[in-house]
């Protein structure tokens, strides 16, 4: 029934294409243990010496740059958790007029792309003296990831059963400790979907940084690194050895939790 | 009546407040303001001027939208090529494969590469085209091809096509898992039953199971169309547009307009019609991929 099990052809075409798919990250790793006169001089053989010190001049050179790129993502992704959750709660299941409305009024953003946004909000805020600040990426990230969530958090929500509820309510708890007792805790699985594919889009951020942060020390990773690869020109190994280290927090984040990132990429892009 | 439900439901309403005050300050205001100021004259210094259309007219003489929305076009329709060709083919490829491990396995691998930040990656292909240590023209040079070698992203005639064919073979990334959980969500009993009639695999790939993936096809259409014309960010890496126009795409002229000569008005006119587009073609390709099923 399913020959095509048994062709060979199609175990060799996706390999070869994983091959090429993983190409440049493999390219980076062994670059990244060479010397830069190796790099240059004889570039397909194997360092004759593994240069550590890349790894650690590296560090030195952009460590800051990932700790800002942690605290933007940790610091967001916390807010668009708490008021996806926060706001997807009440729309499931809360009962008050306006509901749909409101909800669709929020829904309707998704439809709002970066481009629109992009200039008017350079100005606005540079207007509320927020440029070389972090509240100017963690604010509109958090405006932005929560539509999503609120569209998940919601479609959770409306499948727990009222009487969690019910029994929480008769025993005199207020919403918010509903919320924070029995709301967070189940949803936790979701939530951590909402986060990782927030987290994934901003330590990826480019040009919204590359925008509204100009101090030295405030930079993100990727737009540290961009400057890094056009100072440091003839750095190479130094350079291949600040990918791999920047790579850390996804791939970390990624070992943790790979489920519920596939989950939430799919998720999230067929609710988009 | 309706004002006592109202009240009743304060707590309610207290409670969408962070929602609301984020989305009004940063999402509808900016969207807003981007609309109405499109129509404007709005620079560092000074209030903003209604000027009607003049923006779009400058926009429909000016060198540099002319040759970005050529250059845009072409890089939407190949990056459309590229979501759907290797993504497809390998999630088709994974799905028959007959044993569970081996498909989760695979699964994995290929979505592994996205552990490396984008910008890494685009810095990666940013050395790859290197003219001098790049890892092209130095395999050029180990096979003897000599000849061949360019400067990979200083050459009008080639900078274009080397900015499409970074991230070669393209199979990370989301149009990958739409189409694996689109294959994996198709129903067994119809599949079976085009077996047992005799159809081959191709066949019944061709017949039975693209028409019924043809949601994923389309949402992948519009998720490509939404993000090519945003992606301005891989072009401000590896050329800046150039040499000449030869890479420039209408939102990386708006982003210059922003940040570097402070002309609100025209880039917000810019963002606007980049909207519009995105918008109405969204509609369009879902009136055109509308599949039978849900007709």
């Amino acid at each position: 029934m399913r020959k095509q099990n048994h062709v060979w052809w199609a175990r060799a075409v996706l390999f070869l294409l994983l091959a090429l798919s993983l190409l440049p990250v493999a390219l980076m790793l062994f670059l990244s243990l060479k010397s830069n006169l190796e790099i240059i001089t004889s570039f397909w053989r194997p360092p004759t010496r593994i240069q550590w010190s890349n790894y650690t001049e590296a560090f030195a050179t952009i460590h800051w740059s990932i700790l800002s790129s942690l605290f933007v993502a940790v610091v967001s992704c916390g807010g668009i958790v708490f008021v996806s959750s926060l706001s997807g709660f009440v729309f499931a299941r809360h009962r008050f007029p306006g509901r749909e409305l409101l909800f669709i009024m929020l829904l309707a953003l998704v439809m709002v792309p970066q481009v629109l946004l992009l200039v008017p909000l350079f100005v606005e805020v540079k207007q509320l003296g927020l440029l070389d600040s972090y509240w100017a990426l963690i604010l509109p990230y958090i405006a932005q990831g929560q539509i999503v969530g609120i569209l998940l958090c919601r479609g959770f929500f409306s499948t727990i059963p009222e009487d969690y509820f019910e029994s929480a309510r008769l025993d005199g708890a207020g919403e918010f400790t509903i919320y924070r007792r029995i709301v967070l805790p189940l949803s936790l699985p979701i939530l951590t979907v909402v986060a990782i594919i927030n987290f994934h889009g901003i330590y990826n951020d480019f040009v919204w940084p590359l925008m509204v942060l100009q101090n030295q020390h405030l930079k993100t990773f990727a737009v540290a690194i961009f400057d890094l690869s056009t100072v440091y020109r003839s750095e190479y190994g130094l350079t291949f050895a600040a990918y791999a280290i920047g790579s850390l927090p996804l791939t970390l984040l990624l070992l943790a939790g790979m489920k519920y990132f596939i989950r939430g990429l799919s998720e999230g892009g067929l609710k988009a | 009546m309706m004002w006592r439900r109202i009240v009743k439901a304060r707590g309610s309403y207290f409670l969408l407040i962070p929602s609301f005050a984020l989305a009004g300050l940063f999402l509808y205001y900016p969207a807003l303001s981007g609309i109405y100021h499109a129509f404007t004259r709005w620079q560092a210094v000074g209030a903003s001027r209604f000027v009607g259309l003049a923006n779009f007219a400058e926009m429909a003489t000016d060198l540099f939208i002319r040759h970005g929305v050529v250059n845009q076009a072409i890089l939407f329709l190949t990056d459309l090529l590229k979501a759907m060709i290797f993504p497809f083919t390998v999630a088709a490829l994974i799905y028959h494969l007959r044993s569970e491990r081996e498909r989760y396995w695979l699964r994995t691998a290929f979505v592994l590469p996205i552990i490396t930040p984008t910008m890494v990656l685009v810095l990666m292909w940013y050395f790859i085209y290197d003219p001098n240590l790049g890892l092209l023209n130095q395999t050029l040079d180990a096979v003897g091809l000599e000849g061949a070698k360019r400067p990979w992203l200083g050459d009008p005639g080639v900078a274009l096509g080397s900015i499409i064919a970074m991230g070669f073979p393209w199979v990370t990334g989301l149009s990958f898992l739409i189409f694996l959980a689109g294959f994996n969500d198709l129903p067994k009993d119809v599949l079976d039953s085009a077996s047992l009639d005799g159809a081959t695999p191709l066949s019944r790939l061709w017949r039975v199971e693209m028409p019924m993936l043809i949601p994923q096809f389309r949402l992948v259409t519009v998720l490509t169309l939404i993000a090519s014309l945003q992606d301005f960010g891989r072009i401000l890496v590896m050329t800046s547009g150039g040499p000449g126009f030869a890479t420039y795409v209408p939102g990386l002229w708006m982003y210059e307009q922003t940040f570097q000569v402070s002309r609100f008005g025209y880039a917000s006119a810019i963002g606007l019609a980049l909207f519009v587009t995105i918008l109405l073609g969204s509609l369009l390709i879902f009136r055109l991929l509308r599949s039978d099923m849900e007709s």
